[in-house]
């Protein structure tokens, strides 16, 4: 099984989220090779996990006066707070063959080539059940999942040097999981690799790009045209209204 | 009436459950960063839990959402029913 890299384009968090769907879903039909995909954003935004309430994880003046998009993601799991530049976000689409059938074993499995490459830049992180990429002092990310026919979608964001003041601006976490001395908690929760490393965002971003091609068959690849077409349509019709984004 | 419950899950997802109710539960809403396989049974999971009365048993509300074809990730019928109980209480 050969995997196509894709390492380019940058897209707003709407057509981001809709590629998803487009990519699981020609994946599933066989038109898509299986593919590993880096996400390039063009400004801050909220991926709102698939089953969060709008109004439970996002402070709504705050997004609506700083024009932060909130997207509902196709993916179950938490909210994020993503700045271009900041994050490291990738998507990995592949049969379900490929997968182990236990879904906490398929996430520690699909982070594990990612963890090893972090180590080697200098990274103490581990995979933490059931969907974390953690560090001893607090989360540096998390994965999502999605099953389609015989297609799995596992796609991770990772803090690089994320604005974790602004995080919490944008976020209602502290309200939300922390119960007392909220702010403070919440911030300690999350953690930043530039705090540890002094690789830069491209180098990590080569080094996982190294070692998935030292584990699987990997060639440099690009998004169809009309894939991307597609993903654009959906995104004006699904991904950028309030009725999908504030359904719940 | 309308209330709801927060239910947090050991491994650290949250789920939410609110309810609208008079002698019945007439609307819930399930909300979380759980997972749930397929997605879109989600509707069935919260249709799984109306209809029942107040009264309704924590065994009936698990027997209910077990019936639903879904794959809970991350949470369990039980925590689902103990949310929606603690919600009308």
């Amino acid at each position: 099984m050969t995997y196509r890299v894709i390492d380019e384009g940058v897209y707003s968090e709407p057509v981001q989220q809709a590629l998803e769907g487009v990519l699981i879903e020609r994946l599933d039909a066989g038109d898509l090779e299986p593919t590993l995909r880096f996400w390039y954003r063009e400004s801050p935004a909220v991926a709102l996990g698939r089953f969060q309430a709008y109004a439970d994880e996002v402070a709504v003046d705050y997004v609506e006066e700083h024009d932060i998009d909130v997207v509902r993601r196709l993916t179950g799991g938490g909210a994020m707070y993503v700045e271009p530049g900041a994050v490291i976000t990738y998507s990995l689409y592949l049969p379900r063959e490929a997968v182990a059938d236990d879904i906490e074993a398929s996430y520690a499995e699909l982070d594990r080539w990612a963890i090893d490459a972090l180590r080697e830049v200098g990274l103490d992180v581990s995979h933490e059940p059931l969907n974390d990429i953690s560090h001893p002092d607090g989360k540096i990310g998390g994965a999502a999942q999605l099953r389609k026919g015989d297609a799995v979608l596992h796609h991770t964001t990772m803090s690089y040097d994320l604005d974790t003041s602004e995080m919490l601006r944008v976020l209602r976490i502290g309200e939300e999981k922390v119960s007392d001395k909220a702010i403070e908690s919440a911030e300690k929760r999350v953690a930043v690799m530039s705090d540890y490393v002094d690789a830069s965002r491209e180098e990590v971003i080569d080094a996982l790009t190294e070692t998935f091609a030292d584990r699987f068959e990997a060639e440099p690849g690009r998004l169809p045209d009309d894939v991307l077409d597609e993903a654009r349509r959906r995104a004006v019709e699904t991904f950028a209204t309030d009725e999908w984004n504030r359904q719940l | 009436m309308h209330d709801s419950a927060t239910v947090k899950v050991p491994d650290g997802k949250l789920v939410e459950v609110a309810v609208t109710y008079d002698d019945r539960l007439t609307d819930v809403r399930v909300t979380g960063d759980f997972f749930l396989e397929p997605p879109e049974s989600h509707a069935a999971l919260e249709a799984a839990l109306e209809g029942h009365p107040t009264d309704v048993s924590r065994e009936t509300l698990v027997e209910a959402v077990e019936a639903v074809d879904a794959r809970l990730i991350g949470f369990d019928a039980g925590h689902l029913a103990d949310a929606t109980l603690e919600a009308i209480r």
